[in-house]
């Protein structure tokens, strides 16, 4: 994972942001199981449960295109 | 000059192939959700909200699992070989690929069991297999990028200065798993339930 022309410094530095990229997907993997599993419980208790399922598809949709799909970084040619 | 010129010429090339390199993606999953819509579109407008009694929920609330579990292993490989880590990136690349084949076998399962639950030929059984078959499809191609990026990744190809090839198939994954999040809503939960016959 150690690149030879960076220096330590550097190294610690992409150590620092590669974890943390692994928590905020396992973060965003998380909220995305607790809003399936809502939903799911949702629609069984509810008669007529259209409208309450809108909500978390955007919810849920909102939290692939930004954590995992870096929609945002579009703004400065998509880099991430 | 000619030398000069070359030399222009790669770093706008450096700078800005990236760039349309992204937004063509971005352009493709864009009229990829159009599609995706229609078919959307279709099942309520031809079907309205209702769905057949026996539909398994459950398989389709553990086929959903599994799609998020395969987008945080396909996540994972991405930013492992965007830090160089091309061991985590294997494995996840891997774990992905196994993730994809137990959705598409899954799906193969409800589709089977579509045909004795309920009727293909009534008005929702055919918006069913359309949206189901239209994203199982996308599920294999996807698979098959994927599998593609693993072969090349391991032969070396890639690595923190180029994963664009690892970043457009993961992206294209990560719209497979977008397009599902309102297929499954769209198809298991929405409505009330009707009996069969009447769909």
């Amino acid at each position: 994972m150690s690149d030879p022309r960076t220096t330590p410094a550097e190294q610690a530095e992409m150590r620092r942001r590669y974890s943390m990229a692994m928590k905020k997907g396992v973060a965003a993997a998380l909220a995305l199981a607790v809003f399936s599993i809502a939903e799911y419980i949702l629609s069984n208790e509810i008669d007529n449960p259209t409208w309450y399922m809108v909500p978390f598809m955007f919810l849920k949709g909102w939290v692939i295109l930004d954590m995992f799909m870096h929609v945002r970084a579009l703004k400065h040619g998509g880099s991430h | 000059m000619a030398l000069a010129l070359e030399g222009a010429h790669m770093r706008a090339e450096a700078t800005f192939r990236p760039k349309a390199n992204r937004i063509g993606i971005w352009l493709f999953i864009l009229s990829e959700s159009f599609l995706f819509a229609a078919f959307i579109a279709g099942r309520y407008i031809t079907a309205g909200t209702g769905r057949p009694e026996h539909l398994n929920q459950t398989l389709a609330l553990i086929l959903t699992m599994v799609l998020l579990v395969s987008s945080i292993s396909a996540y994972t490989a991405e930013t492992a070989i965007a830090h160089d880590d091309r061991r985590m990136f294997t494995w996840a690349m891997v774990a992905t690929l196994v993730f994809a084949a137990v959705f598409f076998g899954g799906v193969m399962m409800e589709w089977n069991e579509m045909l004795t639950d309920f009727r293909p030929d009534t008005i929702y059984g055919t918006n069913f297999m359309m949206l189901i078959g239209l994203h199982a499809f996308h599920v294999l191609t996807g698979g098959i990028a994927l599998a593609f990026a693993l072969y090349q990744g391991r032969k070396g190809h890639f690595g923190s200065h180029n994963y664009w090839f690892v970043e457009a198939t993961v992206k294209y994954w990560h719209f497979v798993d977008l397009a599902w999040v309102v297929i499954y809503p769209t198809l298991y939960l929405v409505g009330q339930p009707f009996a069969e016959g009447h769909g």
